[in-house]
């Protein structure tokens, strides 16, 4: 064993030692700020299955190299969750994360002319957006912006659906379920497969209630 | 041997059987086959394609977890009842949601996934077909058939199989036992009719029967050869009762012959004996007439005026003549009955002895020259009589000369077709044709004068010696230029190899 070896190899055990330290020491900050709950690494993969269960108008996938891109309007939960997919591909395409400040981050005085604060031609080039729990009180305005342009809208509140969101996960219970709204679905000329509708716990249909019950 | 000794009709029905059951198991076997085939095939293409429809509708299910979803899928499945299981493997192996028919148990379960196809295995077919969302694999679907319907319907086509050749072999025997008739029938009535034709000898009867096939023209061409073999067997008999009547003819004929031919043996020998007794009985008053001639003439010795004389010596010398004539008759009856037995005779002792002996005198006082140029072939007779044969002809060619010539005699022998011809060539005065025919003709003198005296049986005992040997004999001559005696004798058994190649040597010489 040489020198350089031989510092590597002191290096690395010295880490290990740091890490095995770091981790007994403080497992509940670790988890909390660096990765992600078991619900939003589920709530990352629906996204990603969301992609694939999907398709946009022809004008939006025109050109074959641009990648998907998922925009995250909010205070992001998902923190490392992504990851997985991060490298992966959807219909032969890349995929690209953009984070939005949502209003909740803004100032009250901008907040009262959100179409100049908001990055709304950003939230428009989006083919997934996915609009944090953090922006509850605004998702309506922000939904309104993106209502009639080829973006699959994702969110986690409780009335998403109602306010024109087309995908809503519903609060955890033992597993990930969702809701669909087809008629905001119909509006931004998306088509969902039928298999997705399938298994989803609710569909809205128009201004009626369609629940599936499951 | 057993399959040879079958009659006809059995072994027409055996071909047409086992032709049959040749057939009938080639098709039923390709059939099965095929269809067998085609069966797994079709049947593997339905299960990929209901694999791959239900692989299609849950991969979202899958992915997104949804175990309800998939199973409501798999248990559609329920429309096939030959599916004992589907299960949905999630991509890492782990089954995510399965199906059981309601008879199968667990045991149906696969234990490893395989690469995407349909594998036939001892009870089940299993089809695994990868599940794909967008194209990549999230999982792998199994379906797993019962093989009980491709096990039933293999049943069910070899029961038909076995119930069609059972059926067909039937029909087989009765169609092939009907129409054998038509091959064996006109075998049978021709093998009938040459039996009873062999046993009853009767070529008048005819096979009856027609038909263009080989079995007609054999049935023709037998009919025509019976007809050729009576035509023939009646010219037969009419040939045969000719040839008997001829026969019988022959018979009477030569019976007649027979009895002619005695008679004739009869008188020849009564006639002989009277010849031998005649001229041996009238020898012994010839005898005394030219004994007591003698005496007189002694006696009355110049008491004899001239004519008395000269009448007397006529009387004793016409005595004497017919004495000469009377031995030469009996010399000729003895030829053929006191002949001895035939050998090989060398004929060049035989000239020497006559030299020697018989006509030393004659040949002394004439100076008579004979020469034999070159050795004599032997012949095969009989030696006495030989002696006679050159005797008589040296005799001939010494008395018919020309007063004062030297008689000079040549002989000379050569093969002529097997045979030894002998030439006895004279220098004498020759005869005419005329004379020539005569010549051997007894008491045909030639030359009647009396300068030469003779008894005119010489040349006749020669003929007669030569025919007794089975030979010819014959003259060559010509008035004043000698005559050529010629006789043709079986030739004498060789006495050595040598000697018979010396013979045959010598035939191109003395050809020349």
């Amino acid at each position: 064993m040489n020198y350089v070896n031989r510092r590597e190899f002191v290096i690395g055990i010295l880490l290990c030692v740091i890490i095995a330290a770091g981790l007994v020491t403080a497992p509940a900050a670790a988890e909390e700020s660096q990765t992600a709950s078991r619900e939003y690494k589920i709530k990352a993969a629906f996204v990603f299955n969301f992609l694939k269960a999907v398709d946009w108008p022809q004008e939006v996938m025109a050109d074959a190299n641009q990648p998907i891109v998922i925009g995250i309007v909010g205070d992001n939960p998902f923190a490392d969750a992504f990851n997985p997919i991060k490298d992966k591909t959807v219909k032969d395409r890349g995929i690209d994360f953009i984070q939005f400040a949502g209003p909740s981050s803004l100032t009250s005085k901008q907040r009262n002319d959100l179409d100049n604060n908001l990055s709304i031609e950003g939230f428009r080039s989006c083919h997934l957006l996915f609009i944090c729990s953090s922006e509850r009180k605004y998702q309506r305005q922000i939904l309104k912006y993106v209502n009639d342009h080829p973006v699959i809208t994702v969110g986690e509140s409780k009335n998403f659906v109602d306010d024109g969101g087309i995908f809503n996960f519903l609060p955890q219970t033992k597993k990930a379920g969702f809701e669909v709204n087809l008629a905001a679905g119909k509006r931004a000329k998306i088509t969902i497969s039928s298999k997705l509708l399938r298994i989803a716990k609710r569909i809205k249909e128009g201004q009626g209630d369609d629940s599936r019950g499951k | 041997m057993k399959l040879l000794s079958m009659t006809i009709r059995d072994k027409v029905i055996c071909l047409v059987m086992f032709v049959c059951v040749v057939v009938l198991l080639l098709a039923g076997c390709t059939l099965y086959g095929v269809i067998h085939y085609t069966f797994r095939s079709s049947m593997a293409q339905q299960m990929q394609t209901d694999a791959e429809v239900i692989a299609n509708n849950c991969n979202v299910a899958l992915v997104f977890e949804n175990t309800d979803d998939v199973r409501s899928v798999l248990s559609s499945l329920h429309a096939k009842p030959p599916i004992v299981f589907a299960g949905v493997y999630n991509q890492s192996g782990d089954l995510f949601a399965d199906y059981y028919n309601a008879a199968a148990d667990q045991r149906v379960k696969p234990d490893t996934l395989k690469p995407q196809g349909s594998y036939f295995g001892q009870d089940w077919l299993t089809v695994y077909q990868p599940i794909i969302l967008d194209g990549e694999t999230i999982g792998t679907l199994v379906i797993r058939s019962d093989m009980m319907l491709l096990r039933s319907f293999t049943r069910t086509v070899l029961i038909a199989t076995v119930i069609i050749l059972v059926v067909a072999l039937g029909l087989g025997y009765v169609l092939s036992a009907r129409f054998q008739r038509i091959i064996s029938s006109p075998v049978l009535r021709l093998a009938e009719t040459a039996n009873e034709i062999s046993q009853s000898k009767d070529f008048s009867v005819r096979v009856q029967g027609r038909s263009g096939d080989e079995l007609g023209q054999l049935i023709e061409s037998l009919n025509r050869m019976l007809e050729r073999i009576e035509q023939r067997d009646s010219k037969l008999l009419r040939a045969n009762k000719c040839l008997t009547e001829e026969v019988e003819h022959r018979q009477e004929t030569e019976q007649i012959l027979r009895e002619s031919e005695e008679k004739l043996k009869r008188s020849n020998q009564e006639l002989q004996d009277f010849a031998y007794v005649a001229s041996h009985d009238l020898r012994e008053p010839l005898r005394k007439i030219s004994a007591f001639g003698g005496l007189l003439t002694d006696s009355f010795e110049g008491k004899m005026d001239e004519d008395q004389q000269e009448n007397l010596s006529f009387m004793i010398d016409g005595a004497q003549r017919m004495n000469d004539m009377i031995h030469a008759l009996l010399t000729y009856s003895r030829v053929t009955t006191q002949g001895g037995e035939f050998r090989a005779v060398d004929l060049n002792e035989v000239v020497n002895d006559i030299r020697e002996f018989e006509l030393s005198v004659k040949i002394e006082e004439t100076s008579t020259c004979i020469n034999v140029p070159q050795p004599l072939y032997s012949v095969n007779g009989d030696q006495s009589q030989m002696r006679q044969l050159f005797q008589n002809l040296f005799a001939n060619a010494i008395k018919y000369q020309k007063a004062g010539t030297i008689p000079e005699i040549t002989i000379r022998s050569r093969i002529v077709d097997g045979k030894v011809r002998v030439e006895v060539q004279d220098n004498g005065i020759g005869m005419n044709p005329q004379q020539c025919k005569n010549a051997f003709i007894m008491f045909k003198r030639v030359h009647a004068d009396k300068q030469y005296e003779g008894t005119g049986i010489g040349l006749a005992v020669c003929k007669k010696i030569v025919e007794r040997h089975g030979g010819a004999i014959g003259v060559n001559s010509e008035t004043d230029k000698g005559s050529t005696f010629w006789f043709i004798l079986a030739a004498g058994q060789p006495a050595s190899e040598q000697e018979a190649e010396e013979i045959l040597v010598a035939v191109p010489a003395t050809a020349k």
